[in-house]
Order: C-alpha cells, then sequence, then structure tokens
C-alpha cells in the first residue's frame, strides 16, 4: 500500500513543481509585444511602420478604383474585378473591396496611432519634432486617400468598434487629413525641412484639392466644368515654384520593404491591364502600343507613355514588376490644380501657360486656346494623361460626367454617380454598430 | 552451432532436416541430456478455413512454462516436452483458442498440427493507448481501435495512409488529391476544434511525432506519417475522443493515434521481404473535354463588325491546323486535352527486414525504398527546350526503422527504436492556381491554340491558355522538397516486484524540411507569361523537434479473489519547437544561375516557435471478478501558450466495462459474447503558440526598418474543452464467429477557440483568438463482421462498419460568422451558429419561370420582356440570374444591400461537407488452400461537395466557359441566327446550370455527392510450402492488388472530377485547412493503381 499513497504523490508534485519552473515561460522573438513600441527607442521604428501600412492600405483599396474607373480593366481569372469594370462599385461582398478594405482600415489606425505616439515622446523630448510631423504627413495622406476614394468609413480601435462616419459626413475625413497636413508642414517648418515641407504642401495641396471636388460629388455628382481650388493654391505655386525637373513625391517599393500589391496585379499577375481607351494589347494581353494620342499633335500620347514607363519600370512595352512607385503628388498636380482655378475663373492665359508647362516636361507642341481643341477638353485630357494611376481618376469621371462604355446601365457608378467605395462585409460583420447585433455589452 | 537430434516423424508433412532446419531457424537446440526423458513437439499452426499458416500464435503447454511464438510459417517446435500425454495450446488474438492433446514419447519428435478457427469478437487483445499500460481492451470502458497489419499483408498498402483508410468506423481519411506523394488527411469523429487543426496527435513508440504536411503548393503535400514504413507497423491503436484520450490531455481533443513498430523475437534472423511494382493510372471519364466555339471573339455582337470576318478565318485557319477541324462560327468542338497530360505512373516499393535475438537481446531492423513517377506528365506532348527541364511528379523515400529490446535482468527491459527517413518530392506546381500545369489545361479555350513552334521558339499556346501563361510554360515552374525525418526514444521499464512497474520513455521527433519554389530565368518559353519572366526563387527551410519524456507507474494489487486493482501515476513533458527560415525574390541576370544570392531583388524571413507542456495524471482501476472494471482518473496540464492568468488545465475521466458473458453463467452460444461500456472523459486543445501575445511585427518602409501590427493578443487563452461520453456493447454471436460492436457518442466542446474578426479599422486586422465558442456533435458507431462461409480450404468472412456523425456549431459567443477563404467569395464553407462547421452557404437561383435579372431591377421579367431582350445576340456577362436573398444566418437584412438584388444573396444554406454516414464494408474469400480474395469499399453518404473547378469551366468569362454544355448555350445566346426563344431557352439554362462565380458565389456549384469507392481488391496466392522450402524459404507470396479502382456516386448528379479530392491538399490547420473539406478544385483526381507484389521469408 505504500507505494498506492508515495508514487501519485510524486507524479503530482513533479508536474507542480514543474509547472513552476520557467519551461512554461516562453518567450516570442518573432515580434515585438505592445509595450515595446511606447519606448522611445521604437519610435523612429514607428513611424517608418505607418508609412509601410499606408503604402499597403494605399496600394491596396486603389486598384479596385481605379478598376471602376476607366485607368485598368480586368483581363484576369477573378471576375469580381470585372463587376468593378461594370460599375459595381457599391459591393460590399466584392472580394476586391472586401481584400483592400482591412489595409485600408490598419492603415488608418496605424497612422494615427504613429501620431498618438510620437506626441507623446515630443512633448517630452525635441528630437522627435521631425518624426511626429512626419507621422502627421502620413497620417494626413492616408485619410486624404479615405476620403477621396470611400463612400463611409468607420474608426475603430482594437475591440472598440467605431461607429460609421456616414456619407454625407465624410468630407470630415479630408479635413482631419488637412489638419493633420497643417500640422506637418508646421512642424517641418519649424524644422528647416525643405525637403519634407514640399512634400507635404504638395500633399496639402492636393486634399484640400480633393476636398473640393469632394463637394461637387456629394450627395450626388453633378456634371460640370473646372472648379476653383482657392485652397490650394498657395501650395500649389509653392511646390511649383520650390521644385521643377518634373517632381513627383511618391510611395516607393522594394524588395527590401515591401512591394505594391497593385503594381503586382497588373504588371505580373496580369490580373488588370491598363486601359483600352490608353493603350493597345497584343494576344497575350501585354501593351504593344499606345491607343490614347494627344488632341493636338495627333499621336500617342507623350504624358501616357512617360508615366507608361515608369510604371513598368522604363519601358511601356515591357512586362514590369511590383516595384513602382506610386505617384501621390507631382508638380503636374500642382499645375493641374493652378490651371483649372485658373480656367473656373476665366483667366484663360494662365490656363494655357500650366498645360503648356505641364506639356513641355514631356516635349509636347503647345497647346492654343480658342484651337479646335476646347479649353474644357484640353483640361480633361492634360488631367486625365498626368494624374494617371493616381487615385483621382473616378472622382474626375463622376464630376465631369464621364461614363466608362464598360459600366452597365444597372450599375452604381451609372445610377448613383460619386458612387465611392463602401464599407465592406468583413468590417460589417464584424462592427457592432453595423451587423445588427449592437454594441451594448 | 551444431547438435544432432533423433527424431522420429510422424507426417509427411516434415521432411528429414526439416526439424534441424526449423531449431536453427528459431534458434532454439534442446540439451541432449534432456532429450533423454524429454521428447520434441513440433507442428504448424495455420488459420483452419484458409489454411493461411499464422504467425505469432502463442503455442504452449500449460502449467509447465514451455510455449513458443510461431514463425512465419506458421511453424513452432517445442523441446524439452516432458514424456507423456500433455494439453497443447494454441492462443492468437481474433481467433479462437485451440487445444491439442499428445502423447510425447521420450527421445522423439511429435507432429502436432492446428487449425484455428477465427473469431469476430478480441476483447482479450492487449492495447497500451490511453490506458496506461497494457490491458485488455475488454477492461476499457472507452472505445478503442487497433488496426492490426499482419491483417493486411495482402492488401494493396504502399503508406501509412493506405493502412489507416477505411478500417475502423469513425475514422476518416481523406484522400485529398491524385497527385505524387500527397499524404491523406485524418478525421476522428468529425471536428473537435473551430480554429485549431482538427488531427489527433500521433505517437510512435511511446513519444509524440509530427504529423504536418510537407507542404509545397497547391496539393502534393506528403504527410510525415508516410514516412514510417508500413512493412515496419505491427499495430496502430487508436482513441476516438475525449473519453478515451483524457490521459493525453491538452491536444488530445481530437483523439490519439499510436504507431508500434514491430519488434524482434528470440530467435535465429528471420527475413522479411517484399518487393512492389504499381501502375498509375487517373481516371478521366469524369474530365468533360474541353469545348469552345470561334465566334466568341467576334467584336461586335452580330458578328459582322469591321475586322470580324478576318479574325474568324484566322481562328478557323489555325483550328484546321492545330486540330484538323474547320469549325463554323457559332459551332461547338471539342477537344480532350486532359487524356492527352496523363500517362500511366510507375511506382516501385522494396523493403526487407531482418529480426531476432536471444532471450536478452532482440531486435527487428527494416529498410524500405520506394519510388514513384505519377501519371501526370504533360511534358510528352511539347518539344523539350535544352536549357530548362519541365518539373516532375515524383516522390522517393528511403525509411529505415530498428528497434532493439534489451533485457539485462528479469526486472529491467530496455527498448531503443528509430525511425529515419529521407524523402524528396517533385510536384509541378498546381492547385487553385493560375499557374498550374493541371488547372492552366482545365482552363484552356480551344480557340486559342496555336500549332507547336520548334523548340525554343517562342509564340506557340498549344492548349490554347487564355491568360497568365501557357500551359508549357507552367511546367517549367520548380516545386520540390528535401525531407528528413528522425525519431529515436528509449524505453526503460523496471519492475522491482510482481504487480509495480515503472516505465520511463525519452525521446526527439526532428523534422528539417527544405523546400523550393522557382521560376528559372525565361520561363516563359512561349512568350505568354508575363510573371517575373526574369525568374525567381522561394527557399524555406523548417525544422521542428519535439522532446517527449513520459515517465509512469503502476501497481497492480488484489484484494481478496475478486478484486483487481490497478493504480497508475505519471507525469510527461513535451517541447515543442519549429524554426523556419528563409528568403526569396525576384530577378535572375541570366539563365543557369538558381540561388538566391543571385536574385536583383531579395527578402528574408525567419520565426520561431516553442510550445512547453507539462503534465500529470492519476487513474485507478478495479476489477471485479475479472468481469466488473471501473476506472476514474484525471489529467491535469500546464502549458506555455495559455495566457497569464491562466495556469493549469484538469481533465476526468471515468468508464465503466462489463462483460456478463465472462462474468455470468453464459452458455448461450447464440449470443456467445456480451460487453457493455460507458465511459465519460474530458480532453483539451489548446491555442496557438503566441497567441496570448499582443504583437508588432516587422513592417519595414524606405525610410528603413519599421513595425507594424500583428497578433492581437488574448491573456486569458486557456484550453478549449471536449466532453465526450460513449456507451456501446460488443456482442458474440455464433460462438463468435460474428460480432457487432455498436457505439453512441456525445461531444460537447466548450471555452471553443473562436478567431473572432474585431474591426478591421481597429488596426489590427488578424482575427483574435477567445475562448468563446461550444460546439457539439454526436453519432452512432456500427460495426459487424463474421464468417459468412467457413470451410476446410473455402472461407468466406465479410465485414462492414458505419458512422453516422451529426455536428453544430451552438455558439460562436458573439463573434461574426468566419468564412473559409477570407474576402474570397468562391469558397463557401462557413462556421455559423447553428449549422455544422463548414456548411455552405452561398448564392441560389430564383425559383420562378424566367430568373434572370436582365435590367438590374431584381425582378423576374416577363415573358414579353425577356424575349425583347433576347432579341438580340447576348454576351453571359451582361445578364445574372435571379437569385434567392435568404439570409440564413444572422446578417442583419437590408444592412448591405447592393445591386446583388438585396440582402442575404450570399447566405443561402446550401450543405454541409461532412457526411452523415461514412464506413466501409469487404470480405475476404479463401479458396484452394492458397488463394486469397479481398476486396474493400469505402462510403460517405449525406454531404455535398463543391465543385469549384467546375464553376470556373462553366462560368467564367475569360478562363473558362469551356465545359460542352456552357458553350453548347454560349454558342446558342452568341448566335445572330438564333431565335429569341432559343436564347431565352439558353439563358434560362445558363442561370440554373451555369452561372456560378461572383456575385453569385455558390450558385450551380454545391452539389449531394454520395460516394462509394471500390478502395482495395486484391487477389494472393501463396506458394505451397514443400516448393517454397525448396527454395530455401520459409513463405513465399505473390499478390496483384488494386486501389481506388472504380468511383460510384449514387443518387448524385455531382459534375465534378472526383468528390474526394480537396483543394487544399493535405495541409497544416487553420480555417481552410480545417473546413474546405468538400470543395474540389483542380486536384489530380485520384488514381487507380494495380500493384504487383511479392513477400518472401526466410
Amino acid at each position: 500500500m505504500k507505494n498506492r499513497i508515495t508514487a501519485p504523490a510524486i507524479a503530482v508534485a513533479a508536474v507542480v513543481a514543474l509547472s513552476g519552473c520557467n519551461l512554461l515561460d516562453v518567450t516570442n522573438p518573432n515580434s515585438l509585444v505592445e509595450e515595446s513600441i511606447m519606448l522611445e527607442a521604437a519610435a523612429n521604428g514607428v513611424v517608418n511602420g505607418s508609412l509601410n501600412r499606408i503604402s499597403n492600405g494605399i496600394s491596396d483599396v486603389w486598384e479596385g478604383y481605379l478598376v471602376t474607373s476607366d485607368e485598368l480593366y480586368w483581363i484576369g481569372s477573378r471576375d469580381a474585378w470585372g463587376q468593378l469594370d461594370q460599375g459595381y462599385v457599391g459591393n460590399p461582398e466584392n472580394e476586391f473591396l472586401d481584400g483592400a478594405f482591412p489595409s485600408l482600415g490598419q492603415g488608418v489606425w496605424m497612422a494615427q496611432n504613429a501620431v498618438e505616439i510620437l506626441s507623446e515622446h515630443a512633448a517630452n523630448n525635441s528630437a522627435f519634432a521631425k518624426d511626429l510631423a512626419r507621422a502627421q504627413l502620413y497620417n494626413g495622406m492616408m485619410l486624404m486617400v479615405t476620403g477621396e476614394v470611400q463612400e463611409d468609413m468607420t474608426f475603430s480601435n482594437k475591440m472598440d468598434d467605431g461607429a460609421p462616419v456616414g456619407p454625407a459626413a465624410m468630407s470630415g475625413v479630408l479635413d482631419r487629413a488637412i489638419s493633420n497636413l497643417d500640422a506637418a508642414v508646421s512642424g517641418f517648418q519649424a524644422l528647416g525641412e525643405t525637403d519634407l515641407e514640399i512634400n507635404a504642401r504638395a500633399v496639402r495641396a492636393r486634399a484640400t484639392m480633393s476636398r473640393t471636388i469632394w463637394n461637387v460629388l456629394n450627395p450626388n455628382a453633378t456634371a460640370g466644368g473646372a472648379l476653383t481650388f482657392a485652397s490650394s493654391l498657395a501650395d500649389a505655386n509653392f511646390v511649383i515654384g520650390a521644385t521643377g525637373g518634373d517632381w513627383q513625391f511618391q510611395l516607393k517599393f522594394s524588395s527590401g520593404s515591401m512591394s505594391c500589391n497593385m503594381c503586382w496585379n497588373v504588371n505580373e499577375r496580369k490580373e488588370n491591364q491598363i486601359d483600352l481607351s490608353l493603350v493597345t494589347v497584343d494576344a497575350s494581353n501585354d501593351i504593344n502600343g499606345i491607343a490614347m494620342n494627344d488632341p493636338v499633335s495627333g499621336v500617342a500620347d507623350l504624358a501616357l507613355i512617360k508615366r507608361l514607363n515608369q510604371w513598368k519600370g522604363g519601358n511601356y512595352l515591357t512586362s514590369g514588376n511590383q516595384y513602382p512607385p506610386l505617384v501621390i503628388s507631382s508638380e503636374r498636380l500642382m499645375r493641374l490644380i493652378v490651371a483649372e482655378d485658373a480656367l473656373a475663373n476665366g483667366n484663360v492665359a494662365a490656363f494655357e501657360a500650366q498645360i503648356d508647362a505641364i506639356r513641355a516636361l514631356d516635349g509636347e507642341v503647345e497647346f492654343n486656346s480658342g484651337g479646335a481643341v476646347s479649353d474644357t477638353a484640353m483640361l480633361m485630357h492634360t488631367r486625365r494623361m498626368n494624374v494617371f494611376l493616381m487615385g483621382l481618376r473616378l472622382g474626375d469621371m463622376y464630376r465631369w460626367g464621364i461614363t466608362d462604355p464598360m459600366w452597365h446601365s444597372a450599375s452604381d457608378a451609372i445610377l448613383t454617380p460619386g458612387h465611392m467605395l463602401p464599407i465592406t462585409i468583413v468590417e460589417i460583420r464584424a462592427n457592432c454598430n453595423l451587423n445588427g447585433q449592437g454594441c451594448a455589452g | 552451432m551444431t547438435f544432432t537430434l533423433s527424431a522420429r516423424l510422424t507426417s509427411g508433412m516434415f521432411k528429414g532436416g526439416l526439424v534441424l532446419a526449423l531449431a536453427l531457424m528459431l534458434g532454439w537446440a534442446p540439451t541432449p541430456a534432456a532429450a533423454q526423458e524429454t521428447g520434441t513437439l513440433v507442428g504448424t499452426v495455420l488459420d483452419a478455413a484458409s489454411r493461411r499458416p499464422l504467425e505469432a500464435v502463442q503455442v504452449y503447454i500449460g502449467g509447465t512454462g514451455i510455449g513458443a511464438l510461431t514463425n512465419a510459417a506458421g511453424r513452432f517446435l517445442l523441446f524439452n516436452v516432458p514424456a507423456g500425454e500433455q494439453t497443447l495450446a494454441a492462443d492468437m488474438v481474433g481467433y479462437r483458442s485451440g487445444s491439442l492433446t499428445v502423447t510425447v514419447s521420450a527421445g522423439e519428435s511429435v507432429v502436432a498440427d492446428f487449425g484455428l478457427d477465427q473469431t469476430a469478437i478480441a476483447l482479450d487483445q492487449i492495447v497500451v493507448t490511453g490506458a496506461g499500460i497494457a490491458t485488455e481492451r475488454r477492461k476499457l470502458g472507452n472505445t478503442i481501435a487497433v488496426v492490426d497489419a499482419a491483417g493486411l499483408e495482402n492488401n494493396p498498402i504502399s503508406t501509412f495512409s493506405d493502412m489507416l483508410a477505411a478500417r475502423v468506423p469513425g475514422v476518416v481519411l481523406l484522400p485529398t488529391s491524385g497527385s505524387t506523394g500527397e499524404g491523406g488527411r485524418i478525421r476522428i469523429r468529425g471536428s473537435s476544434s473551430l480554429s485549431q487543426l482538427n488531427e489527433p496527435i500521433i505517437y510512435l513508440d511511446g513519444i509524440r511525432i509530427d504529423r504536418s504536411a510537407v507542404s509545397l503548393s497547391g496539393t502534393g503535400n506528403p504527410s510525415r506519417l508516410d514516412d514510417i514504413p508500413p512493412e515496419s507497423i505491427d499495430r496502430i491503436e487508436i482513441l476516438k475522443g475525449a473519453a478515451a484520450a483524457t490521459l493525453y490531455g491538452t491536444e488530445a481533443s481530437n483523439g490519439v493515434i499510436q504507431i508500434f513498430t514491430k519488434r524482434g523475437r528470440a530467435g535465429a534472423p528471420s527475413f522479411n521481404l517484399t518487393a512492389d511494382w504499381s501502375a498509375l493510372n487517373v481516371p478521366t471519364n469524369r474530365i468533360l473535354p474541353i469545348a469552345d466555339f470561334i465566334g466568341r471573339d467576334c467584336g461586335s455582337t452580330d458578328c459582322t463588325g469591321a475586322g470580324d470576318a478576318a479574325k474568324l478565318a484566322e481562328i478557323a485557319s489555325r483550328m484546321q491546323q492545330r486540330f484538323g477541324i474547320t469549325p463554323g462560327p457559332y459551332e461547338v468542338f471539342t477537344h480532350d486535352i486532359i487524356p492527352e497530360m496523363l500517362t500511366t505512373g510507375i511506382a516501385q516499393n522494396y523493403s526487407a527486414s531482418v529480426s531476432g535475438g536471444v532471450e536478452s537481446f532482440q531486435y527487428f531492423v527494416s529498410g524500405r525504398f520506394s519510388g514513384e513517377d505519377g501519371s501526370y506528365n504533360p511534358a510528352q506532348n511539347f518539344p523539350v527546350l535544352p536549357s530548362l527541364d519541365p518539373e516532375e511528379d515524383t516522390n522517393r523515400r528511403v525509411g529505415i526503422t530498428s528497434n532493439f529490446t534489451i533485457i539485462p535482468s528479469s526486472k529491467i527491459r530496455i527498448g531503443v527504436n528509430t525511425l529515419f527517413s529521407d524523402m524528396e518530392q517533385h510536384t509541378p506546381d498546381n492547385g487553385n492556381n493560375i499557374y498550374g500545369v493541371f488547372s492552366s489545361a482545365l482552363m484552356t479555350q480551344l480557340r486559342r491554340a496555336t500549332p507547336q513552334a520548334e523548340a525554343g521558339v517562342t509564340g506557340s499556346n498549344f492548349y490554347g491558355a487564355p491568360a497568365f501563361a501557357t500551359t508549357r510554360e507552367n511546367m517549367y515552374q520548380v516545386n520540390k522538397s528535401n525531407s528528413s525525418h528522425f525519431a529515436g526514444s528509449t524505453n526503460i521499464a523496471y519492475t522491482p516486484t510482481d504487480g509495480l512497474r515503472f516505465d520511463a520513455t525519452f525521446g526527439l521527433d526532428f523534422t528539417s524540411d527544405d523546400r523550393v519554389f522557382m521560376r528559372p530565368y525565361a520561363w516563359h518559353v512561349d512568350g505568354f507569361g508575363g510573371n517575373s519572366v526574369n525568374g525567381d526563387r522561394a527557399v524555406r527551410e523548417d525544422r521542428s523537434r519535439e522532446i517527449t519524456t513520459d515517465l509512469k507507474g503502476s501497481y497492480i494489487s488484489t484484494f481478496g479473489a475478486s478484486i483487481e486493482n490497478t493504480f497508475l501515476f505519471g507525469g510527461q513533458g513535451f517541447l515543442r519547437q519549429r524554426q523556419s527560415a528563409g528568403g526569396g525574390g525576384s530577378v535572375f541576370p541570366g539563365p543557369g544561375l538558381e540561388t538566391i544570392a543571385a536574385l536583383a531583388n531579395q527578402s528574408t524571413s525567419e520565426s520561431w516557435t516553442r510550445v512547453t507542456q507539462l503534465g500529470g495524471y492519476l487513474q485507478d482501476q478495479v476489477g471485479y471478478n475479472d468481469w466488473i472494471f471501473t476506472t476514474v482518473g484525471g489529467r491535469w496540464d500546464a502549458n506555455s501558450a495559455f495566457g497569464e492568468d491562466f495556469t493549469t488545465a484538469f481533465y476526468p475521466k471515468a468508464s465503466i466495462s462489463i462483460v456478463p458473458s465472462q462474468g455470468l453463467d453464459w452458455t448461450n452460444s447464440t449470443f456467445s459474447t456480451l460487453r457493455i461500456r460507458a465511459a465519460i472523459g474530458k480532453s483539451g486543445l489548446q491555442p496557438d503558440a503566441f497567441a496570448k501575445f499582443t504583437t508588432y511585427v516587422p513592417g519595414p518602409s524606405e525610410e528603413g526598418a519599421g513595425v507594424r501590427p500583428g497578433n492581437l493578443g488574448n491573456e486569458t487563452l486557456k484550453p478549449e474543452v471536449s466532453t465526450e461520453w460513449e456507451i456501446g456493447a460488443e456482442l458474440g454471436l455464433f460462438d463468435d464467429r460474428w460480432s457487432v460492436d455498436v457505439t453512441y457518442w456525445d461531444r460537447t466542446v466548450k471555452d471553443a477557440l473562436v478567431s473572432r474578426q474585431f474591426s478591421v479599422t481597429g488596426g489590427f486586422t488578424q482575427r483574435q483568438l477567445v475562448n468563446i465558442g461550444e460546439m457539439i456533435g454526436s453519432g452512432v458507431e456500427v460495426a459487424l463482421q463474421g464468417a459468412l462461409l467457413q470451410r476446410e480450404g473455402l472461407s468466406l468472412n465479410v465485414f462492414a462498419n458505419t458512422a453516422y456523425m451529426t455536428e453544430k456549431v451552438t455558439s460562436l459567443g458573439g463573434a461574426p460568422p468566419l468564412k473559409t477563404g477570407g474576402s474570397y467569395p468562391r469558397y463557401r464553407a462557413w462556421l455559423v451558429e447553428g449549422w455544422a462547421p463548414g456548411a455552405f452557404f452561398g448564392s441560389k437561383v430564383a425559383d420562378v419561370a424566367i430568373p434572370l435579372n436582365i435590367d438590374g431591377s431584381c425582378t423576374e421579367p416577363t415573358s414579353a420582356e425577356a424575349l425583347a431582350y433576347f432579341a438580340v445576340p447576348r454576351n453571359p456577362s451582361n445578364f445574372k440570374p435571379l437569385a434567392v436573398g435568404n439570409s440564413d444566418f444572422g446578417t442583419a437584412s437590408g444592412a448591405y444591400a447592393s445591386h446583388n438584388c438585396g440582402a442575404g444573396l450570399l447566405d443561402t444554406h446550401l450543405g454541409k461537407p461532412t457526411p452523415d454516414y461514412a464506413g466501409s464494408a469487404g470480405f475476404n474469400l479463401a479458396f484452394l488452400d492458397n488463394f486469397e480474395l479481398g476486396a474493400l469499399f469505402e462510403y460517405r453518404f449525406g454531404s455535398q461537395v463543391q465543385d469549384l473547378s467546375g464553376m470556373f469551366r462553366r462560368a467564367n468569362p475569360v478562363i473558362g466557359r469551356n465545359t460542352p454544355r456552357a458553350a453548347e448555350l454560349g454558342s446558342i445566346l452568341h448566335n445572330p441566327a438564333s431565335s429569341a426563344q432559343a436564347r431565352l431557352d439558353a439563358a434560362i439554362a445558363w442561370a440554373r446550370e451555369v452561372e456560378g462565380l461572383a456575385p453569385m458565389s455558390g450558385m450551380n456549384g454545391i452539389y449531394d455527392a454520395n460516394v462509394i469507392r471500390l478502395r482495395e481488391v486484391s487477389l494472393s496466392y501463396r506458394i505451397p510450402s514443400d516448393i517454397v522450402e525448396g527454395w530455401g524459404l520459409s513463405t513465399a507470396t505473390v499478390n496483384l492488388g488494386a486501389r481506388n479502382l472504380k468511383l460510384w456516386m449514387p443518387g448524385s448528379i455531382y459534375p465534378g472530377m472526383d468528390p474526394e479530392t480537396n483543394v487544399n491538399g493535405r495541409c497544416n490547420g487553420g480555417l481552410n485547412c480545417n473546413f474546405l473539406n468538400s470543395t474540389e478544385g483542380w486536384a489530380i483526381p485520384i488514381p487507380r493503381r494495380l500493384t504487383f507484389s511479392t513477400r518472401v521469408t526466410f
């Protein structure tokens, strides 16, 4: 009987003893735990991580936007792209909108989180002022793109579900973007970081432009002509004056940082391709020519070719890769803002000067107002060629009443012009403000 | 060693020298002195009906300590048998005991042959798993199944997976795909977890081993379990769930499989050689030919637009060159491409083993080589390029096992066991993959096909790839792995006194996988593909090690004559560590370079996980008069994956087994044996290794190193707990020639780990693991077996088993429903409260006369409206079916109404993946003394399967619409000569039969799929012993066997290629791996395998 008592006691004692020892205390070397990112030592990594996430979010969310517009079209295997081609932009269950929405949401959250973390650090240590301004720039960019492409949005925090902003209040997202960009510009100015200030002001010029366009697109877009962009002019002119040589502010990608999903999908997988109104393709759906001519010269548009070459990493006839930059703002956009504002204000000479300055970047012949091509047509064409693949085209189509021939008559794009990307099903199901279950308890 | 023996043989069966030879074989030598007062007994034990010699029968003379086991030829030899009348007995599990009275004369040999009758019930079978110590099955209140390798020697088995398939009710081996080397997935009583891997844990000779797949891409993923050579396996014990697996604690709720390898026996070396040669053939009868019509390429609806005539002429001319036909614009033509991609595969296995030893040392060593070159060989149709090699479809394995038993004293027994396996696997890119060779061929469009260009010349598209890459280009993608596996264990058993025993087992299981995926430089040999045309490469090296420490003790005591008490105690520790490092990138500078270092774009990755588990258990079993047994026990576990707020889990169990036929005065020969049993127990499943941590992972940018949100941790994590009770009975009928085994089980999983999705704008888009779910399951398992015919030289044994099962997710704890595949809409298996796990939800065509949504109004058109719409040719892309907007799970109505005709379009319940009934049946016929014919049928009824590849083939406008029916309907719709009514009829048929992808995901894609498969059939011939002895052999058998010979689908209209294949292949966990069990997608159908094998022993 002795063994019957002592043996189990030994076994249990052994288990208890081992349970308390550090064999069970396994650390995770693969990632940082949450407390660590609050440390000053991690501040730079947090801001860089913010850039990583907004690059990912913008890349992901732009593709659906661009396919819906007349910049990309579907050539691959996954037919939800085809639904976007047909103008069904409001379907929350579209797999590509649904796949991109978490990337967008994470980008938004990470950019805001970086601002909050850096604000704490900068309040105690001025050495973090630059990183704070960078975080504000990234947050502004992310909010700007969100305001440009989304019909509605939620802002949640970990397990706290945020209520949808509502389509009517989405202008507030652009306002928040501008507010962050204001802070970024001030921060860079205070630090004497001129190059970064140029970036921030170029983005702010775009954000304020988009804020103006938003008013035209909502609640339903009404087709019109040129808009005045008074609140963008100062930044636009500042950037024009401070830059040159076809300056761009880009989100960059590489194998050392991250790849651009949209770029991979178009350039490598060939799920989508540049729209046939712009290029011609061969039997393999590879680009083999330019379909879009310059309205003045009548030959292949040089601005388009230049942008395509950049997109393909050298020559638009090659297959390209997953690392081309995404252009967020540029000298061309700044000039377009100034040009459109001038046109809207009846200053044709100033309009023409800016258009010709853009055309000079490509060696195009000059545009002469009053010729065969109207000023408005020239504005639309120049803008289409020079904000190509910058996530602005669908808004331009809506505000100018342009429809994609591929859009179905029953599609959201036709029936409710101005309709942007929805909050998607993954968020609808998960968010207690949207799933019908309520958030109580 | 030499000795002399003066024997008087009483049977012609034994010739001069045979006894000597037998003695040598068995390694025993009588002493000359003993021979003067004793005699010798020799004999053969045979299956009474089939006349098959029985190996490992225990033959003994009661009360004398004289006994032996029969060898491979069924022979035994007993020396030093006291002269006089003796009762010779023979016992073997699965046979009724036999006895024989013989008279032994001093100094002489007497022949005593046995014929043992099979019994259908084996309550005295010794089992170990779940019992802690070797225990007769009748003492256990829970179910334990045993697959005895000895009974499968004649079956066409080439892997461990083959051994397990269709043997035990409630244990399902999902074959997954027909790709060479593919491992099967194991499910025991369905799913016990919503988020963790639903595979049982696996032990090999007492230590935990890696159960994962060597995951490549898509299908063709070998199972680690197939590293174990089947010839080295003695038996497999299976615990089906928590009630039986409590002592295994955390991780055991999916059941436990323990594999025991063969041991040596004292005696002269005994050799066993086998050689198999197989031919493999993929059935193509269910694969629809590729169909097309060239009018699809018209640029205008009436095909009279600018350039249309020239384009059609060009295509027609190309079709003439390629296929020898000149189709009209809307004439459907077909070509059977898929059979051209297949050939007769070959496989071969060679194995050898030797066993033997002396009383204090025994050994068993085996080695095996297997090689398979599968049926999948599209390269046969293309000119070979000098600089590139198409990927192969091959698997090669070498396995070596050894077991040594050392008995230094009567109280100590030491076992040392090793397994080493080395494998090389090559699989062409495959699966749900636009670059898969098989998948790309299935998605071809004939009108795009061109004649084959010369080798090295670009511009051809031989099969008519519509996008991404040509089939030939896809062939050049390298997809291979090299894997090694070592498992070693040492077991020390110490028996200080009668009844007291200590066991210690220590072991290490180590696996190493090197995997490569590569597209060589300029792999787009036809100039068609655009992805990474300068090549890319990804490598990953995975190292896994698991250390097992198992210490236990047992004490058996008796209280009076009636009570026997067995007390068991023990502790276990497991340390599992996985390291993974890899790299990859793109753009080789030129041909011939195949290392990452040569790539222009490079990236690397590394990860590390460790899980430590410590547990202890106590169990006490009381037996009353050897017919009533009660067991209670419990297990405590601590685990490094538990959250900070949770320390130890406790899993109790209790069971009872009553054998009235043994304890009562039971003389009924009709109901010859009866046992009833009941058990209840708990076991658990741990969370992921680091799920408790909220983490940030690397997220670099062009500005420098960065971090981004990773896992949303949960510090309250604890194991999910499965509570299972079962009740059952075993009934022996007609003197145990027949048996019925019935079990009812019921399982509840509480605190189920749910991967909860929180708002994706909250930063952490990964789902959080939370103990908030609950699921239930129950079922009935019935096994019947017996002898339909038993006469000398002719016997027919039959068996049948079935398992009925139902399971349901009862709660997700407020978490939203979970869909497999994330945002990928074509996978329609869900976890939804109130439904079976993995249930299908999707779109369903409206049950109205004209189920068409032709104007986006989401209403059924009138006949006049429809005819007006179809008065002109129509592309099916421009109208959609009218779908039912059911909301069978809890999405708020109207919350996301869209152009899809309102909420709930994709929420209609369409079926479930787990069959109501699954089982097997078969027979074994022994005739003409030396022949045996066996067959095994496996079936599944009452489930649905999604034909995903068929959905693409039917409906996808870019890479599909190539089935004959889709082409036929499409041609009518496109044809300007069709009438409006014909187009309308075609459109209705299109809606009801063809359409099925986004935004109508699930429509026309999920079907009833009742399956019966002739899994095994074999004919064996045992060469008579008088012949083989002349060759110096003990036994020699030749076999002709076949696997997966025939598939029937009674009562089903399933249109897919093979409902048993799976889009995932053998996989390693996650939502898709767990619940996409019935989604067929581009996998090679399971091949028929015809095997000729020989086996000799000497």
